[in-house]
């Protein structure tokens, strides 16, 4: 008796809907995912004022031809762990309202989350060459990099800050990632703390591990298995959050 | 029934609720009836009539239906119903023959009620014609 | 495709569960909706309409039992975007987009959402794309939201209280845009409202939900000629099977009661009720 429905069911791959899934948890003019920038050059300005005034400023300190500070750069680490949960909670969160597959919402917030990392850390190395190239060892530094120091030399740079980022940084996004997904799950501060307290004493203690057996295989392999589990973890909540 | 707009349809008859497809049905077959769509005019559209009284387009067309079985409109496929020859007439033949059962019925049982005999009636009636 | 039910429930449930107790905010439903008919989901608040409205949209994955939209299990609505929209809950983590980038990212994830229709939608109820959502009162929340669902085109479209808020005039202007829709362009429609007598023209078929059940899922038509309202002396309601109490005022009773249950020669006076009415007192018959 009804009419004739005329609109057929839709279908579409679900990967074809990466494009527009990033658009919607990245924000209007990617903003979730630059913001750690505006930041990071406040904070290089901010740094820059200070060491042109030579005022010992916390983590600047002079060389005998220039002055550094690895402010800036530690902001940057910060500012991109703040990012996560803004991606998760408000970027995850609308373009699954929007109606678009789970699954690649998942996929796309956490590639954005440990993407965004690496991406910061190439943007604040490419700064940090560049302003050494710029200004030699002379001069006001604000985009040198921690790893720089604890590395040793200059030429370690590359090395040093890539293991940083990718060994040793990775347990740290994980922690932060699943404690996102975990506040969508459960809600309350409460459920937060649960979740991270033992992701952060597992964190550290694979750190520590790590370090004592650096690129072993069994240290690969752990990296891996931790990874996995993490990722795996992560989409168990996600799947089952309301919207 | 209730809408924002004035333009319902007929609601009670026979002191049961008619269901709406078959209001919009009554309220097409006043038209003919009344001379406002004459024979082989164009019946409005459901959608039309739908949009018109706020109801589901489904329902007009449950209506317009029931007035095609009942041979009042037929179909003119791509253009649309329109009213059957002879179907002023019929109406009115079937409307005389319901006259009894739906309207005086209806007044005989509430006279009886209230204790009028039959000539009580006609001359109430013979009163109404003429006053 | 329009052979398939727009929607097919089989015990369908959902436990919220908390310390001590665990709630069943819908238990054990059972439905077939058929394709391009709209649909009445009344109850009272708290009845659990809008917990089914976000379930069948996949905005609650917590469910147990099966559900289907046109045969694709809720499960993998993620896979069909665009083939439900829900109006009503709001979107989530959109505090800082305007209306205008709200409908572009619509208009990505569903395939058959028109922005010109939107557009003039909203415009017809005097609200601007330029707009964030959150700042505007809550009828313009709500007929923006609504304006969104009709312009989605989603084969199942979910309106979880449209009317909340809505002046008169624009409420009009809802329903005649609902009916424009439908006309043009059928689809199958789940209205929740609390406004029955005045949404119910829409409707051809009803659901009634109390206290998570399912208490009627019938054609409103057919509803509406098996159930009456008879006036008589209150003894002779006493007799009869009724729904609700038997309601008296000085020497007359009445009641609801089934047309069948009417004995031939019933010297009482009959009258229809309104779906309003009848919603009412419906989740009583399940409760004997």
């Amino acid at each position: 008796m009804s009419a004739v429905l005329e609109l057929p069911v839709p279908t579409r791959s679900r990967w074809s809907q990466v494009p527009a899934v990033l658009a919607a948890v990245a924000g209007p003019l990617a903003w979730r995912l630059l913001w750690p920038l505006a930041v990071w050059l406040v904070a290089a300005g901010v740094a820059w004022v200070s060491l042109a005034g030579r005022n010992p400023y916390d983590g600047g300190h002079v060389d005998t031809f220039g002055r550094w500070s690895t402010l800036p750069s530690g902001i940057l680490l910060l500012a991109g762990f703040a990012a996560i949960p803004v991606l998760w909670v408000w970027g995850a969160r609308y373009a699954a309202g929007l109606g678009h597959d789970r699954g690649v919402v998942f996929a796309v917030t956490t590639a954005a989350s440990v993407l965004l990392q690496a991406a910061l850390h190439v943007v604040s190395l490419a700064a940090g060459l560049l302003e050494l190239r710029a200004l030699g060892t002379g001069g006001i530094h604000v985009f040198a990099l921690e790893t720089s120091n604890i590395m040793g030399t200059h030429d370690g740079l590359w090395n040093g800050s890539w293991v940083f980022a990718l060994w040793y940084l990775t347990p740290v996004i994980l922690t932060v990632l699943l404690t996102s997904v975990g506040f969508l799950r459960w809600g309350p501060l409460g459920l937060l703390l649960v979740l991270a307290i033992p992701a952060v004493l597992i964190g550290a203690a694979f750190v520590t591990v790590l370090v004592d057996t650096g690129f072993t295989w069994f240290g690969v392999l752990l990296y891996l298995g931790v990874l996995a589990g993490s990722i795996a973890g992560a989409w168990a909540m996600f799947r089952c959050v309301a919207l | 029934m209730v809408s924002y707009s004035t333009n319902e349809p007929i609601g009670q008859a026979d002191g049961v609720e008619l269901p709406l497809f078959l209001q919009i049905a009554r309220a097409i077959e006043n038209d003919i009836v009344d001379g406002l769509l004459a024979e082989e005019d164009q019946a409005p559209s459901t959608n039309e009539i739908a949009a018109f009284h706020r109801i589901n387009p489904a329902t007009a067309l449950k209506g317009v239906n029931e007035l095609v079985a009942g041979g009042v409109l037929y179909k003119k496929r791509g253009i649309g119903m329109f009213v059957a020859t002879g179907a002023r007439d019929a109406l009115l033949r079937r409307r005389r023959t319901d006259f009894a059962a739906r309207f005086l019925a209806p007044a005989l049982a509430e006279a009886r009620r209230l204790g009028l005999t039959d000539a009580d009636v006609i001359a109430l009636i013979q009163e109404a014609h003429h006053g | 495709m329009a052979d398939s039910p727009a929607i097919a429930l089989t015990g369908l449930s959902v436990t919220y569960r908390s310390p001590g107790r665990d709630v069943a905010a819908l238990a054990d439903l059972h439905a077939i909706i058929p394709a391009a008919s709209i649909v009445g989901l009344v109850g009272r608040n708290g009845a659990g309409k809008t917990t089914l409205l976000r379930v069948l949209a996949g905005r609650e994955p917590r469910f147990t039992g099966d559900a289907h939209v046109h045969r694709v299990p809720l499960a993998d609505l993620g896979r069909t975007p665009g083939l439900v929209h829900l109006a009503g809950a709001g979107w989530p983590g959109a505090g800082d987009r305007t209306l205008a980038s709200l409908i572009a990212g619509l208009g990505r994830a569903r395939p058959h959402f028109d922005r010109t229709r939107a557009l003039a939608l909203l415009e017809g109820f005097g609200i601007h794309p330029s707009a964030h959502p959150r700042r505007l009162s809550a009828g313009k929340q709500t007929a923006a939201q609504a304006s969104l669902a009709l312009a989605s085109r989603a084969p199942l479209t979910l309106l979880d209280e449209p009317q909340t808020g809505l002046d008169a005039p624009s409420r009009d202007l809802l329903t005649r845009a609902i009916i424009e829709e439908q006309a043009l362009r059928p689809r199958t429609w789940v209205i929740s409202t609390h406004l029955i007598d005045e949404t119910a023209p829409l409707f051809e078929r009803v659901l009634v939900l109390d206290a998570g059940r399912l208490v009627t899922d019938a054609d409103v038509d057919e509803l509406l000629t098996r159930w009456v309202r008879v006036e008589a002396d209150p003894a002779v309601l006493e007799a009869l099977p009724r729904l609700g109490e038997l309601e008296r005022l000085g020497g007359r009773g009445s009641a609801i009661v089934a047309a069948s249950d009417v004995p031939a020669g019933f010297a009482g006076r009959t009258h229809p009720l309104t779906l309003q009415a009848l919603a009412g007192v419906l989740p009583l018959a399940s409760k004997e």
